[in-house]
C-alpha cells in the first residue's frame, strides 16, 4: 500500500491499490481516484468545519449517483448557492409519503370551463405548488350573461382525491346576483364550480351575471 | 443579434397526462442574454399554466348531458400531438362515462 503523507503539490492520479493520506491534502490540479474513496476519522478534528468549496467562478457543486447503470446529478449546489435536487427531498421518513418532489410558482388566468365560451372582463390569477397542493389566488368578473350553464372557471391543476363540494375559498362578493361560493368540481378534473350560499345548487353563469370573483383557494392534485 | 442583446422565448416545457385524459401544459417563458461567444444565457424563466380535457361536458335541467370537445387548434404543436395520442376513442368513452357517473 502506498504510503501518501503531506501533500501539498500538484498530481494528477492515483491509479495504484489503496492510498492513506494522514495529513492536510490540497490537490491543486485535477484529481482523479480509480478506486473507492473513503473519508474517515473526524473531518473536524483540529475546529475548522469540512468544506467543500469549487473556487472556479460561476461553476457549481455537482454530486452524482449511478441509478440504472448511468451517472445522474443527484444534487447540485449552483454558483450562487441554491441547491437543487431535481428527484426531491425526504423530509421526515424514506418512503414516498415524506417525499417532496415538486415546487413551482407561476400564473394561470382563469377561463369560463362552462361551455358557454363566456369571456371574462378581468381573469388573472397566480398559483404556488408546493408537493402536490396547490395555492391559487385570482380574481375573475363575470360578463353581463343570463346563459343558465353551471358556472365553472379553470384551475392551474387537476382536482385531486377527495374532491367534490369541497369549499376551499372564493366568493362572490355580491355584485352579482347571486352569493356563490367556489368549491373543487370532480377528482381528475382542472375546474371548480360555483354553489349557490342558498342552499348549495350549483349556481348558473346567469346566477352569477357581472359578479365579481375574490378567489384565495387551496386544494390537493394528484 | 450582439453579445448582450436581450431576447425572449416561449417553449411549452412540461406536457403531463393526468388521470388518463387531464392534459397539463407548463409555458415557459425565458429570457435570454447573448454572450460574447453567440451562446445564450437564460436569465429568467416564468410559467404559465392551463389544462385541457377532451370534453366540457354540461348536464342540462332535464340531466341530459351534452359533451362538447374542446378546441385544440389554438395550442402549441407539441400540445396537439400529445392530445391527439391521449385522446383516443376508448379514452373519450370512457372521460363521458366518468362525468355521466
Amino acid at each position: 500500500m502506498p504510503y501518501v503523507g503531506n501533500m501539498n503539490t500538484t498530481f494528477t492520479t492515483l491509479t495504484s491499490s489503496d492510498a492513506n493520506i494522514t495529513d492536510d491534502l490540497t490537490v491543486t490540479d485535477d484529481a482523479s481516484v480509480g478506486g473507492d474513496l473513503t473519508l474517515t476519522g473526524d473531518l473536524s478534528a483540529n475546529g475548522a468545519p469540512f468544506t467543500i468549496s469549487n473556487t472556479s467562478n460561476n461553476n457549481n457543486i455537482d454530486i452524482k449517483t449511478t441509478s440504472s447503470g448511468s451517472l445522474v446529478h443527484a444534487v447540485k449546489i449552483h454558483s450562487g448557492g441554491t441547491l437543487e435536487a431535481k428527484q426531491g427531498l425526504l423530509v421526515g421518513g424514506d418512503v414516498t409519503a415524506n417525499l417532496l418532489d415538486d415546487y413551482e410558482e407561476g400564473t394561470h388566468n382563469p377561463t369560463d370551463s362552462s361551455g358557454a365560451s363566456l369571456t371574462f372582463s378581468t381573469f388573472t390569477g397566480a398559483y404556488t405548488k408546493i408537493g402536490n397542493v396547490v395555492c391559487f389566488q385570482a380574481k375573475v368578473i363575470y360578463p353581463s350573461t343570463s346563459n343558465s350553464s353551471e358556472a365553472r372557471i379553470s384551475l392551474p391543476f387537476v382536482v385531486g382525491a377527495p374532491h367534490a363540494n369541497y369549499y376551499p375559498s372564493g366568493k362572490n362578493d355580491a355584485n352579482g346576483n347571486t352569493s356563490a361560493s367556489l368549491t373543487l368540481g370532480v377528482t381528475g378534473q382542472s375546474y371548480a364550480i360555483f354553489k349557490n350560499d342558498s342552499g348549495g345548487s350549483t349556481a348558473t353563469n346567469a346566477n352569477l351575471s357581472g359578479a365579481n370573483i375574490n378567489i384565495a383557494l387551496t386544494y390537493k392534485t394528484t | 443579434m450582439a453579445n448582450g442583446d436581450i431576447t425572449k422565448a416561449i417553449e411549452y416545457d412540461k406536457i403531463e397526462v393526468v388521470n388518463v385524459w387531464n392534459i397539463q401544459v407548463r409555458q415557459a417563458t425565458k429570457i435570454m442574454e447573448e454572450q460574447s461567444d453567440g451562446s445564450k444565457k437564460e436569465l429568467t424563466r416564468s410559467f404559465h399554466r392551463h389544462a385541457l380535457a377532451p370534453f366540457i361536458s354540461v348536464k342540462d335541467s332535464d340531466d341530459k348531458w351534452t359533451h362538447t370537445a374542446t378546441d385544440i387548434s389554438g395550442e402549441d404543436s407539441s400540445v396537439q400531438a400529445i392530445a391527439n395520442a391521449a385522446w383516443t376513442d376508448a379514452v373519450k368513452t370512457a372521460y363521458k362515462a366518468a362525468q355521466e357517473a
